[in-house]
């Protein structure tokens, strides 16, 4: 009996499917298996929404190696911040691929691993959604639709960052084969368009009541007009002389490469316009159908007036969830208005004056708006004899055109963004550049760097104690105004004309007459400054344009700012008595810059090859 | 009493016992400092109760636990416990304490094995009539590195060439000519903080009973024993107010019954309450703020407050006033309650088969901890206004909160069986062991611990002169994938006792002479580096977990869908993570000549592979930030040795004896991005190498131009504006930087590469005189690690070695261009000076006597009192070591906070 119980034990002991049982992975806390994940709807769209997160604040301040700063503030349209911020350092060093004495790297622009994250949780959404029971196919569908298009919407991204990148088709696993180089331009191009055409094949056209009940509360969330309109933009910088050229930016400009297919498409092809053209039209088609379109109250082929401009203007821009607007950064709740979007784009007093960053706008940018009847207007320079008397600037201000008077608030003037609200008015205390130091402006000195002419108060349209934005990352606008390029650089000018006159008619601007290929591209290139001023479009536009002031006036070469003399500090139009141009800043540029750095350390892994210059 | 003093033991193990006082506070762990070869202990600082040693053996054989974390794991009688529960051992419960350190040792332990285990004995009871022993002790602790901040004056004096230097090197003292003369005079503000809250000496007294005896069927053990140690902070022990503090009373009952002629029952219960006071204020904090806090800042007390109950004073910058928080805010205690209670049932089946046992066990292992509190807060005045929202209020008492609950089952059976044929003798034996932790489940997985180990060993030994063992242990840890779980580690042992052979036998040099060899696999299945942000420990990283993260809001609403979150995969699951592997084989040699010398040698290597590192060449573009893998290696080799000499000398017993550890490890591979320049590489050094820029002086006016830039040619160092003062780096590879492809080797590790001890001991006329001296080499310190070495920062203040800064000014009469000693002083952050680099990395070589000791036993001629000794102990009284002497650091706790202590104690000893 006792030999029995003795053998029992060593039996129970020694078995193995009792020792499997014991070392079954005991409970831990706080987090939950890939299983879990898709088991329930929840946190099924937790794996998504993260990724929306993440993968849409790309460029913004919202924690990209930018952080605190804008695009903006790097292409001549704002001020470059604070000294501590990363756009600072970019204006004055340029872009580096080490990592700065705190470990972190804001060496460049953007960061190249932050994408990354977003296109795995994509794959294993795209991979893993099948087997969640809570979710009808329908839905899962239209999930991995939105999954293929945040893929793809990275890669859009990527494409005009760096050009060519390594190309993921998986979630990779350890066990996989993980390392493997960058694919050129053009492979990166094809598989960024196969992204979308998997979007475009599960997507929905709208959010609205498309399930039982939810009613609007999905709006916002990428449809397949979001997708058009990525591919647009892709097909556009394609066609983008940076990367369709008969030489790589790098043979250009004098750096040694041995990797032209990263940064370049291999040759010269005039058709990728048509390409593009056809994209933006399939765009503009959608909308037509689907309950999108251009604010434009006076219509195609007529212009705006004044008043109707600024409206139209404004909520184009600002409306949330507006007819314009094909996708936006929809980040900011009540709760979470202290963040870097909030002091990046609010500067009206409902936001406390502690968290705004220096970002004036640059007189650069400022000589690109016309008056409302399309004439330049004649601001101060530097090297003026004396500052202008303040009716100079008044009347500037009062012929200026309806963009600026929407997008910028001026001391003595302030803005039309919210009419009639002081905090978005006079309330702005700190606005413009002002001095009470009679010395200072005798010398024409710079009274504060930052703060300029006046303030951004673009997204803001009528958004009263609103503090927080939808940044519209996708707009009607850009469609209108690719096709004006495009159309142009293919020879036909009554086309480009046809869509650069909406957009100014739009602004309440005469339309243009011009019909010279290369005077027609000024005009366009200008105009599309003025459209999408803080929209993160021109960093990128002026380098896949080539554009020949890139390296002069736009992100290198000398900023001024305008700075005014006033009585007691005050900011209203009596207390104003001259304003003047100064110097500010000179900014960096090198060609090395048409594309950005990876970080040295991931390049020493020895994988993936530099972009030139680096 | 018979003195016992020196065991020349097990596997080649020799354990220096002193005279049962073999430590010098409560503290057992720092107990075994310099007492066994092969083991490094290095004791944490001298806080009453904190003193958890770190304890390594044969150095760092591997990276995955960083430097700091005692890897070793501890058995007690067969069952594993925590550090914890060994910390506070009276020596009365050791019977003995084995280092496993060799492959042979450890075959048996598998996964438990590859950092070493220290295996401790209680004391059972013996046949026989009962011996009572009374021990008791008391004395005086006194502090040995004491570091006090500068008075006011040269506070004042400092901060002006602080102030200067950072306002555009002019001269433009914060302190005028007035208040210089006023703190000259000593007339302004000028409390010395540290005075205040320590005191140069305190007490400590502790005792023990114990009770052994028993019959052929009975055999009991019992010990009871008390302590304590009280701390430096100079306050009393009243009803509101508490000394830092630590009291234990601990409980030992070994049974052993043998119930008929097969089976025996043995009920080991050990347990011990443990009790800390101390102030209201964590005592790190209140230290920290005495070495921070500069003189100046106000006087203790605010003479204007007319605040009924305190009038601390105190500023919004420095709130906590240090007399305030000692004697202010009340007091909390602890209570840890430990026990170890192990079942184990033993059966003899020689009836079947001479030699053959049965032997089940069970152990029950518990640790919880409850608190209770008696608090107050008091306002903070300065010339009687408030300056913080804190009120005063009367102390009251303040609920109770636990702090930890942890419980360990463990059990096992071991079928064995010894025989003999002729010349052969084996042992085999059979065993299983599983064990179940159940922590405190803070972090996300260290919740639940479980493995189950199934051992085989056999022993051969032939004639006395051959012996060879084989040992297997298939052991199996929760923390893998299931498949993955068990993992096999084959050992094997040889020996040849070269003095039984003929030409050696009778030899009147050689006595005793044998040479052995080991060589086996055991594993470990934690790491920590790298990983510490997933707290997992190193488990289930083959699992994919995700995590929430904030919400993200989309839509009209302010929700997108109603207050969404995100889910995000944690760390880059890994299904093939397994255990870390260690190869180890030793060759050594034991010997006795003259029979007198006494000599145990080891050669050992310590091959690692399968360390889990992260994996830092991982591609960007995978989009998973981080992954672990087995892909670290490292290499461990070194010698460890002891000795003992014992002879008589006329009526002198005398004996020396010592032991020494080298150890050196190379890191072979720990995913290392390859650097730029091979120097830039941590991969083939030791691990933990100190790297950083190497520094070559002071930055002089003549580097700089007009306008204070540097000059021309010179390499601009990238961190930070620099002006003459500054630490100036060497540009290792010439180019036009000084930045990270500047760094190069500084300094060894922060742990030795070499441990020793001698003692001696000598036994005259009742009269006995022993001593032990420790020392160690072959480690640095970074006086960077201490915000005591950066004057100003934060607020804080200075200490002597900010005297001796580079500062130019002839206007004030000061210039140190050619003697300084340290970097020009700043007010704050110096990102250039502020930077690991050779300029503050020190050697850490040093030796004390660790122990003395000096006892009479008084000749009783009685029948009751069998033994009668008195003794004069001290501990740690002499220390040399050029950390002390130059930075105040004592070597081994390596910090400015609170003091290591030294200790004279007179004690007492009686057996009935």
């Amino acid at each position: 009996m006792k030999k029995i119980r003795i053998v029992a034990i060593i039996a129970a002991l020694v078995s193995f499917t009792g020792c499997n049982l014991f070392l079954e992975m005991p409970e831990v806390t706080g987090s939950v298996y890939r299983e879990d994940v898709f088991s329930n709807r929840k946190d099924t769209e937790g794996m998504l929404w993260r990724a929306y997160h993440r993968g849409l604040r790309e460029g913004l301040p919202e924690g990209w190696a930018i952080n605190h700063g804008t695009l903006a503030s790097l292409s001549g349209e704002i001020t470059r911040g604070y000294s501590w911020h990363a756009g600072y350092n970019l204006v004055v060093n340029g872009p580096t691929t080490v990592l700065d004495a705190s470990g972190q790297f804001q060496g460049a622009p953007a960061n190249f691993n932050e994408n990354w994250e977003v296109i795995r949780a994509c794959w294993i959404i795209i991979s893993n959604i099948d087997s969640c029971p809570e979710i009808s196919p329908e839905m899962k569908e239209y999930m991995k639709g939105e999954a293929y298009a945040l893929i793809a919407y990275r890669y859009v991204g990527m494409f005009q960052r760096w050009g060519g990148v390594p190309i993921v088709r998986q979630a990779n696993e350890m066990t996989d084969d993980i390392n493997f180089p960058r694919a050129s331009a053009q492979k990166t191009l094809d598989f960024a368009l196969e992204m979308l055409q998997e979007a475009e094949n599960r997507l929905p056209d709208t959010w609205t009541d498309i399930e039982p009940g939810c009613g609007d509360k999905w709006e916002g969330r990428i449809t397949k007009g979001a997708v058009l309109a990525m591919k647009a933009r892709l097909l556009t910088f394609a066609a983008r002389p940076l990367f369709n050229a008969d030489q790589s930016y790098a043979k250009e400009f004098g750096m040694a490469y041995s990797a032209d297919s990263l940064i370049w498409l291999g040759g010269k092809d005039i058709n990728r316009y048509q390409t593009a053209i056809d994209a933006h039209l399939a765009v503009i088609n959608w909308a037509k159908t689907n309950g999108k379109h251009l604010i434009f109250t006076a219509g195609e082929g007529n212009r705006n007036s004044f008043e109707q401009a600024i409206d139209d203007y404004g909520r184009g821009v600002s409306q949330l969830n507006g007819p314009e607007t094909l996708l936006a950064f929809k980040v900011e709740s009540d709760q979470q208005v202290y963040n870097n979007m909030t002091e990046g784009y609010n500067w009206s007093a409902y936001v406390d004056a502690g968290e705004r960053s220096l970002r004036g706008v640059l007189t650069n940018f400022v000589r690109l708006y016309r008056d409302s009847d399309g004439n330049d207007i004649d601001w101060p320079v530097v090297g003026e004899a004396a500052p202008r008397p303040i009716a100079d600037f008044a009347a500037n201000i009062d012929k200026i055109e309806p963009r600026f008077r929407v997008d910028i608030c001026v001391p003595g003037k302030f803005g039309r963004s919210n009419d009639g609200d002081a905090k978005w008015n006079e309330g702005i205390w700190y606005m413009g550049s002002l001095t009470s130091d009679a010395d200072i402006a005798a010398s024409m000195a710079r009274a504060t760097e930052g703060r300029s002419i006046g303030v951004p108060t673009k997204f803001y349209y009528k958004a009263g104690a609103r503090r927080w934005l939808e940044f519209p990352l996708f707009r009607l606008a850009e469609n209108y105004m690719s096709l004006a390029e495009c159309y142009n650089e293919l020879g036909d000018d009554v086309n480009a004309r046809k869509y650069l006159n909406i957009i100014r008619n739009r602004a309440g601007l005469p339309s243009v007459t011009e019909t010279d290929q290369a005077k027609l591209r000024e005009l366009i290139v200008r105009e599309r400054a003025l459209e999408f001023f803080e929209e993160n479009q021109r960093y990128y536009d002026v380098k896949h344009w080539k554009h020949p002031d890139i390296g002069t006036k736009i992100l290198g070469g000398p900023m001024t700012e305008i700075s005014f003399l006033t009585t007691d500090g005050a900011n209203t139009m009596a207390a104003l008595i001259s304003y003047w141009d100064a110097y500010s800043y000179t900014g960096y540029w090198h060609p090395k810059w048409f594309l950005e750095p990876f970080r040295q350390d991931e390049v020493n892994k020895g994988i993936i090859a530099q972009n030139p210059g680096y | 009493m018979k003195r016992n003093s020196i065991i020349a033991a097990l596997a080649g193990l020799i354990l220096v016992s002193f005279s049962g006082y073999s430590q010098d506070l409560a503290n057992f762990t720092d107990a075994l400092e310099g007492k066994y070869p092969g083991l490094i202990v290095i004791r944490n600082d001298g806080t009453p109760g904190a003193g958890a040693a770190r304890m390594m053996i044969r150095g760092i054989g591997s990276y995955a636990q960083g430097t700091d974390i005692n890897t070793l794991k501890i058995f007690v009688d067969g069952f594993e416990v925590q550090q914890d529960f060994i910390s506070y051992l009276s020596p009365e419960e050791i019977e003995s304490v084995v280092i496993c350190k060799n492959a042979a040792d450890l075959a048996e332990y598998g996964m438990n094995g590859a950092n070493g285990v220290l295996a401790i004995t209680t004391k059972r009871g013996s046949e026989g009539a009962p011996v009572i022993t009374f021990k008791t002790r008391g004395g005086a602790q006194m502090p040995i590195n004491v570091a006090k901040p500068l008075g006011s004056y040269d506070y004042a004096r400092l901060y002006n060439q602080a102030w200067s230097n950072d306002h555009g090197r002019e001269w433009d003292p914060y302190y005028d000519f007035e208040a210089m003369n006023a703190y000259k005079a000593g007339q302004g503000i000028d409390v010395n903080w540290y005075d205040e809250v320590f005191k140069p000496v305190t007490g400590y007294a502790d005792g023990s009973l114990s009770i052994r005896g028993g019959s052929k069927n009975a055999k009991y053990s019992v010990v009871l024993d008390y302590a304590n140690q009280q701390g430096f902070l100079n306050v009393r022990n009243t009803d509101r107010t508490k000394n830092v503090s630590f009291v234990k009373y601990g409980v030992r009952t070994n049974l052993d019954m043998k119930l008929n002629d097969i089976f025996t029952v043995s009920v080991d219960l050990g347990g011990r309450l443990e009790d800390r006071n101390r102030p209201n204020y964590s005592v790190y904090q209140l230290v920290n703020d005495v070495m921070s806090y500069p003189s100046n800042i106000y006087p203790v007390f605010d003479k204007d407050a007319t605040d009924p109950i305190s009038n601390y004073s105190g500023t919004a910058v420095y709130p906590n006033n240090p007399v305030g928080s000692l004697a202010g805010q009340g007091w909390t205690t602890s209570r840890t309650k430990l026990m170890q209670a192990n079942f184990k049932f033993r059966e003899d089946f020689g009836f079947l088969l001479p030699g053959l046992y049965l032997q089940e066990g069970f152990s029950f292992y518990s640790r919880t901890i409850g608190n209770t509190a008696k608090t107050n807060t008091y306002a903070r005045y300065n010339g009687g206004v408030p300056q913080t929202a804190d009120v005063s209020t009367y102390i009251r008492s303040n609920g109770y909160w636990s702090s930890g609950k942890e419980r360990w089952m463990q059990g096992n059976v071991i079928l064995g069986w010894n025989g003999e044929f002729g010349l052969h003798k084996i042992a085999a034996k059979l065993g299983a062991h599983i064990s179940d932790f159940n922590g405190t489940g803070s972090a996300f997985y260290n919740w639940k611990y479980r493995y189950a180990n199934f051992t085989a060993k056999a022993d051969w030994a032939y004639d006395n002169r051959y012996d060879a063992g084989i040992g297997l242990s298939v052991f199996g840890s929760d923390a893998f994938a299931p498949g993955k779980q068990f993992v096999p580690y084959p050992t094997i042992s040889f020996g040849w006792n070269a003095s039984n052979e003929e030409f050696l036998k009778g030899s009147p040099v050689v006595n005793r002479l044998r040479v052995r060899a080991s060589a086996g696999f055991t594993g470990a299945n934690e790491a920590y580096v790298g990983i510490e942000g997933f707290e997992t420990g190193g488990r289930y990283l083959y699992q994919q977990y995700y995590t929430w993260t904030g919400s993200f809001v989309q839509g009209m609403g302010p929700n997108f869908g109603g207050g969404a979150s995100g889910i995000r995969p944690l760390f880059l699951s890994h299904p093939d993570v397994t255990a870390e592997k260690s190869l180890k084989a030793n060759i050594g040699v034991e010997t006795t000549l003259w029979n007198a010398l006494t000599v145990n040698a080891d050669y050992f290597v310590d091959y690692r592979t399968g360390i889990l590192t992260r994996d830092n060449t991982l591609m960007d573009y995978n989009g998973a930030q981080v992954a672990y893998t087995n892909l670290g290696k490292m290499f461990n080799r070194g010698v460890d040795a002891s000795f003992v000499y014992a002879t008589k000398s006329g009526p002198v017993d005398w004996s020396v004896f010592g032991n020494v550890l080298y150890a050196k490890n190379k890191v072979i591979n720990m995913g290392e991005v390859a650097t730029k320049y091979p120097y830039n590489a941590v991969t083939g050094l030791p691990y933990g190498t100190r790297m950083g820029l190497e520094c070559i002086g002071f930055y002089q006016v003549k580097d700089f131009d007009m306008d204070g830039e540097l000059n021309m040619g010179q390499p601009v160092p990238l961190y930070g504006a620099i002006q003459p003062g500054d630490l100036k780096y060497k540009n290792q590879d010439g180019d036009e930087y000084i930045d990270d492809t500047d760094i190069v080797k500084i300094g060894n590790p922060s742990y030795p590469s070499l441990v020793f001890s001698l003692g001696a001991e000598a036994r005259f006329m009742g009269f006995d005189l022993s001593f032990l001296i420790t020392g160690s080499a072959g480690s640095t310190v970074n006086l960077l690690d201490y915000d005591e070495w950066k004057p100003f920062l934060n607020y804080g203040t200075a200490f002597e070695w900010a005297q001796g800064a580079w500062v130019h000014y002839p206007e004030a009469k000061l210039d140190t261009r050619e003697t300084a000693t340290y970097p020009r002083l700043s007010t704050g952050q110096n990102d250039n000076n502020y930077r690991s680099s050779s300029f503050w990395i020190k050697d850490n070589a040093w030796m004390r006597l660790q122990e003395v000791e000096l006892g009479y036993t008084i000749p009783v001629d009685s029948k009751v009192i069998k033994n009668f000794r008195v003794c004069l102990t001290g501990y740690n009284l002499i220390t040399l070591s050029s950390l002390l002497s130059k930075y105040k650091m004592d070597p081994e706790t390596v910090n400015y906070g609170y003091p290591a202590s030294k200790a004279v104690n007179l004690g007492l000893q009686i057996s009935f």
